[in-house]
C-alpha cells in the first residue's frame, strides 16, 4: 500500500491546524505519527479516515485520491478500521454486539455469520470470556481491545489508531500495545498517532514528526530517533524521553 | 456469704444467615403516607358533612364505562402518534435545512406557549373545517398528539443531544449511515435516558384528553359531566373519573420506574 499527502491544509474554527502536509509513504506498513499536542496529528488522521475533508490538497491511497462526497467517504471508512482514544464502544451493546453491528449493518453479513466472526476475533484477542459484557463492565484496556477487535473484524485494508492508549494506565497500555504488535506482525498496514515513543520505535517502520501543522521530518523509525535532523524533533524527544 | 458461681451463659448462637428481606411494595412508610393523605381528605369531607348519594349515580355505570373506554381509545391512538410526531420534530430541529429547522422550532415554541384548550378550538374549528375533517373522534386524538408531540420533541431532542459526539464519531467510523446511526446508536441510548420524562409526558397526555370533552367527545370527563347533570351529585359523579384516570396513569409511571431500574442494572 502506498500513501501520499499532497499540500493538505485544514482550518478548524479560526485556527489553521494543518498547513501544507506533503509526504509519501511507500510501502506503507506501520506508520507512527508523533509530535506535541496540537501539532495536527489527530486532524491528519481524521482526514485520512474520511471523517473530515481537507480544505485544500488531497490524500492518495495507491494513487487514488480520497473522495470528498459523504456517500463515497462512508464506503472509504467502511474499508478502514478506526480506533479512537476512548469511548469507542457503544455502551448499550455488549462487546459481541459492538462487533456484530458493523458486520451486519455495513458489511451485510448474516447474523449468524457476524456472530461467528465476532466470537473468533474476540477469542484471538483472549476476550471471549467478556463477549456478553457491556463496556461498563470491562476495564479500560479491555474496552480498547474490544474496540480494536471491532476495527479488525471486517478485515480492513488499513487500520487507523488515534492515541489508542492515552487514556489508559501503564499496565493496560502494555496489554493494548501487545495486541497492536500482534496485528503488526500479521502484516496489517496501520497508521497510529501515539505518545508512546517506545512503541513507535519498536513497531513502526516509518515515523512522521509533526509540529505546528506540518510534517517536519519523516523516515525510518530508527534513523529518526537516533539521528533527528531538526532542532524541533531533538527538543521534543529530549522532553518526552527525559523521564 | 459465698454465692454459688453462676454458670456462664452459653454463648449466643450466631443468628442463622438470612437472605436480606427484599422490601415489598407496601413498606411502612408507604402505608403511612397513604394514611396521612387519606385522613386529610377524609377530614375535609367530614367538615363538609356531605350527604353521599351513590345510588342515582350508580345507575349510569354504563355511561362511565363507555366514557372510560373512549378515553383509553383516545390515549391508545394519541400516544404512538405523538411519539412519532415528537421524533419527527426532534429530527427536523437537527436537520441541515434551515427553513425546516426554524419551522419546527417556531411550531414547537408556539404549541408549548399556548393553552391546550384554545388549541383544541383553533384546530377543530379552523383546520378541521378547512380540511373537511369533521370526525371529532379522529380529530380529537390528532389535536392531542400535536400538542403532546411538541413537548415530546423537546424531551427527545435533549436525549439525542445528550449522546456525545464521540459516539457519533464511532458510528461514522464503522461506516453507519446517518439513519443507521440514529436507529442503532443515538436513539437506543437517548430513549433510556429520557424514559422518566417520557412517561411523565404520556401521563400528561392521558390527563389532557379530558379537555377534549369540550368538543363533545364522549370520553370519561364528559360522561361525568352528563351524570352530574342528571343526578346533581357532583362528588359521586367525579370520583369515578379520578379512579378511571388513575387506573391508566399509575401503572404507566410505575412501569417507567421499573424500566428505569432495569436499565440502570444493565448498563
Amino acid at each position: 500500500m502506498k500513501l501520499n499527502f499532497q499540500a493538505l491544509s485544514k482550518q478548524l474554527g479560526s485556527q489553521l491546524v494543518l498547513r501544507g502536509i506533503d509526504a509519501e509513504f511507500s510501502p506503507l506498513q506501520c506508520l507512527a505519527l508523533i509530535g506535541p499536542s496540537g501539532s495536527g496529528k489527530s486532524t491528519l488522521l481524521r482526514l485520512l479516515a474520511g471523517l473530515d475533508t481537507p480544505d485544500t490538497g488531497a490524500i492518495l491511497i495507491d494513487d487514488r485520491p480520497l473522495p470528498t462526497r459523504e456517500r463515497a467517504l462512508r464506503k472509504h471508512r467502511a474499508r478502514l478500521g478506526i480506533v479512537f482514544q476512548a469511548y469507542n464502544l457503544f455502551p448499550h451493546l455488549s462487546a459481541l454486539e459492538n462487533i456484530t453491528l458493523p458486520l451486519e449493518r455495513v458489511h451485510r453479513f448474516r447474523k449468524s455469520a457476524a456472530e461467528q466472526i465476532a466470537l473468533e476475533t474476540l477469542e484471538r484477542f483472549q476476550l471471549a470470556a467478556h463477549a456478553h459484557k457491556k463496556p461498563a463492565a470491562l476495564s479500560g484496556g479491555q474496552q480498547q481491545r474490544v474496540a480494536i477487535a471491532r476495527a479488525v473484524a471486517c478485515k480492513p485494508d488499513l487500520l487507523l489508531l488515534d492515541e489508542p492508549t492515552s487514556a489508559l494506565d501503564p499496565e493496560m497500555t502494555s496489554e493494548v500495545l501487545d495486541l497492536l504488535l500482534q496485528l503488526r506482525s500479521e502484516g496489517r498496514p496501520m497508521v497510529i498517532v501515539t505518545h508512546s515513543m517506545g512503541f513507535a520505535r519498536k513497531a513502526a517502520d516509518a515515523v512522521a514528526f509533526l509540529a505546528d501543522g506540518q510534517i517536519l521530518e519523516h523516515g525510518p523509525a530508527e534513523a529518526l530517533f537516533s539521528a533527528p535532523k531538526t532542532q524541533a524533533l531533538r527538543d521534543f524527544l529530549d522532553k518526552v524521553l527525559r523521564y | 456469704m459465698v454465692s454459688e458461681p453462676t454458670p456462664e451463659p452459653p454463648p449466643p448462637e450466631p443468628p442463622a444467615a438470612q437472605p436480606p428481606a427484599t422490601p415489598g411494595f407496601w413498606t411502612p412508610s408507604r402505608v403511612g403516607a397513604l394514611a396521612l393523605l387519606g385522613s386529610c381528605v377524609g377530614a375535609g369531607f367530614y367538615r363538609l358533612s356531605y350527604e353521599w348519594a351513590w345510588a342515582p349515580v350508580a345507575k349510569y355505570w354504563r355511561l362511565f364505562l363507555e366514557g372510560w373506554a373512549t378515553t383509553v381509545a383516545i390515549a391508545a391512538l394519541a400516544l404512538p402518534l405523538s411519539l412519532l410526531l415528537g421524533i419527527l420534530l426532534a429530527l427536523l430541529r437537527r436537520c441541515p435545512v434551515p427553513l425546516l429547522r426554524e419551522t419546527a422550532r417556531l411550531w414547537v415554541e408556539l404549541t408549548r406557549a399556548t393553552p391546550l384548550l384554545i388549541q383544541i378550538w383553533l384546530y377543530f374549528y379552523v383546520f378541521g373545517q378547512a380540511l373537511h375533517l369533521e370526525n371529532r373522534y379522529i380529530l380529537g386524538p390528532l389535536i392531542l398528539s400535536a400538542f403532546s408531540g411538541a413537548y415530546l420533541s423537546e424531551i427527545l431532542r435533549a436525549g439525542i443531544e445528550s449522546v456525545g459526539a464521540s459516539q457519533i464519531d464511532s458510528a461514522r467510523a464503522i461506516g453507519l449511515t446517518r439513519f443507521q446511526t440514529y436507529r442503532h446508536v443515538i436513539l437506543p441510548q437517548a430513549l433510556r435516558r429520557i424514559l422518566p420524562p417520557l412517561a411523565g409526558q404520556f401521563v400528561s397526555l392521558i390527563k389532557d384528553s379530558s379537555l377534549l370533552s369540550v368538543l363533545g367527545l364522549n370520553e370519561l370527563t364528559l360522561a361525568a359531566q352528563q351524570v352530574n347533570a342528571f343526578t346533581y351529585a357532583a362528588f359521586e359523579s367525579y370520583f369515578p373519573v379520578l379512579a378511571g384516570y388513575l387506573v391508566l396513569t399509575l401503572p404507566l409511571s410505575l412501569w417507567s420506574q421499573s424500566l428505569e431500574r432495569k436499565i440502570r442494572f444493565e448498563t
